[in-house]
């Protein structure tokens, strides 16, 4: 209904002995004022619900008494429609963008999950992942969990044969010593770099005696584990201004650990001679 | 009505977005071993999602004919026992190498803790050999 039809509704259900035209439009233009924009279709409503309830047709004072607590009722209704319709549409769009982001990635539902089992946990609802899996169980079945695959395409892996070409860093961390045993010469370098790490061993040799010099730079990721198996013999084991020095059946090893980076030479020398090459990295 | 869709709003934001944190708790173990082939053995772990990104290396006393990772297991924590849930995958084997790394990626089930063990090989160029297993820290995916 149009607000002029809303005013004519308005005007036919006050209209009465003892209203004069003035007072008339007056309650109305008070109606219509006092709403912004009056609500053609509640006013109708109203309107009509007035008009079967046989209110006193000619006692105008009463009639709006009336019109204004059924206006005020279903205002208030209808807002709190509104709001419970805007609260299911954006209820509706979470789900959708969170079934949307699970199946294209179920880390995204591994997330829900973290954030959510505690406060579940905590308002004494267990949910054993065990049993219900989990959204990746859904999409992704057990039988194919096994499926690992070659990471050739992150890794990257060099020989280098000339000694000029050799990278004197990685990420930043110094690589290349500046002191050797005297008659150790170059002979190859291994440069590698994947997700979790990156490398640069270079392999020195004198006649059949070898020495290896490598740098380890672990990636900064709050998640990473890194296991190092040393060989050693324990009675060997020393440790002097943080490098740790072992010796297994005649080759010496130091490992110089700094945050994320490692640094870890060997071979069939002196511990002094391995303890100048590996301090001579910088 | 604005005060409530912003509330909203800023909830699903928050829950939909990936989580990024700087690097807090990284933890490299080392473990002490004996051998005459083996300098150090190491893997590492980390993961995207429900990848997990496995980093293998494998540090010889000496160059060596053959050294590498020929196979490995992934387990998984299941009610408080580490049960392997890929056996015996194929790894990679190195020649004339005296430090031989690379790299696998393995697609885990959300919601558990996953750990590999690594079978690391060497072969002197004399035809001798030996192997060690190492056990990588825990993640949880």
């Amino acid at each position: 209904m149009k607000p002029d039809d809303s005013r004519q509704a308005l005007e036919a259900l006050l209209r009465g002995e003892g209203m004069s035209d003035a007072e008339l439009e007056a309650l109305v233009a008070q109606e219509l004022i006092k709403g912004d924009e009056m609500d053609a279709d509640l006013v109708a409503e109203v309107a009509n619900e007035a008009e079967g309830a046989h209110l006193p047709a000619f006692d105008a004072t009463a009639n709006w008494a009336a019109i204004e607590k059924n206006l005020d009722r279903r205002k208030h209704s209808g807002a709190f429609r509104r709001w419970t319709l805007a609260a299911a549409a954006v209820l509706v769009v979470i789900v959708f963008a969170t079934l949307g982001a699970t199946v294209t990635d179920a880390g995204r539902w591994d997330y829900l999950v973290k954030v959510f089992r505690p406060i579940a946990e905590t308002l004494g609802i267990h949910v054993r992942i065990d049993d219900v899996g989990s959204v990746a169980d859904l999409v992704r079945p057990d039988d194919t969990e096994a499926a690992p695959s070659d990471a050739e395409q992150e890794a990257k892996s060099q020989t280098i044969l000339d000694e000029h070409e050799v990278p004197t860093s990685v990420r930043g961390t110094a690589a290349k010593p500046s002191w050797l045993p005297k008659g150790y010469t170059f002979c190859s370098a291994e440069v590698y770099d994947d997700y979790n790490e990156s490398s640069i061993t270079i392999f020195y040799r004198k006649d059949s005696a070898e020495l290896f010099v490598q740098t380890v730079v672990y990636a900064q990721n709050d998640e990473l584990t890194a296991t190092n198996v040393l060989a050693k013999d324990d009675k060997e084991t020393e440790v002097a201004h943080a490098i740790t020095f072992t010796e297994n059946n005649g080759v010496v090893s130091a490992v110089h650990e700094d945050n994320l980076a490692l640094h870890m030479v060997w071979g069939r020398l002196s511990r002094e001679e391995i303890s100048q090459v590996i301090t001579s990295i910088q | 009505m604005k005060k409530l869709l912003v509330a909203i709003l800023v909830i699903a934001v928050s829950v939909l977005s990936p989580v990024y944190s700087m690097a807090e708790n990284i933890s490299i173990i080392y473990t002490p071993m004996a051998s005459d082939f083996f300098m150090s053995c190491s893997v590492s772990l980390t993961k995207s999602g429900s990848t997990i990104h496995i980093s293998f290396r494998t540090n010889a006393v000496e160059m060596m004919d053959l050294l590498g990772v020929p196979n490995y297991d992934v387990q998984r924590l299941v009610n408080g026992t580490w049960t392997t849930v890929a056996n015996d995958l194929t790894g990679s084997i190195g020649t004339d190498k005296g430090s031989y790394s690379f790299s696998k990626n393995y697609t885990a089930v959300a919601g558990y803790s996953y750990r590999v063990k690594a079978k690391h090989y060497a072969q002197k160029y004399d035809g001798s050999e030996d192997s060690v297993t190492s056990t990588s820290g825990s993640i949880s995916v």
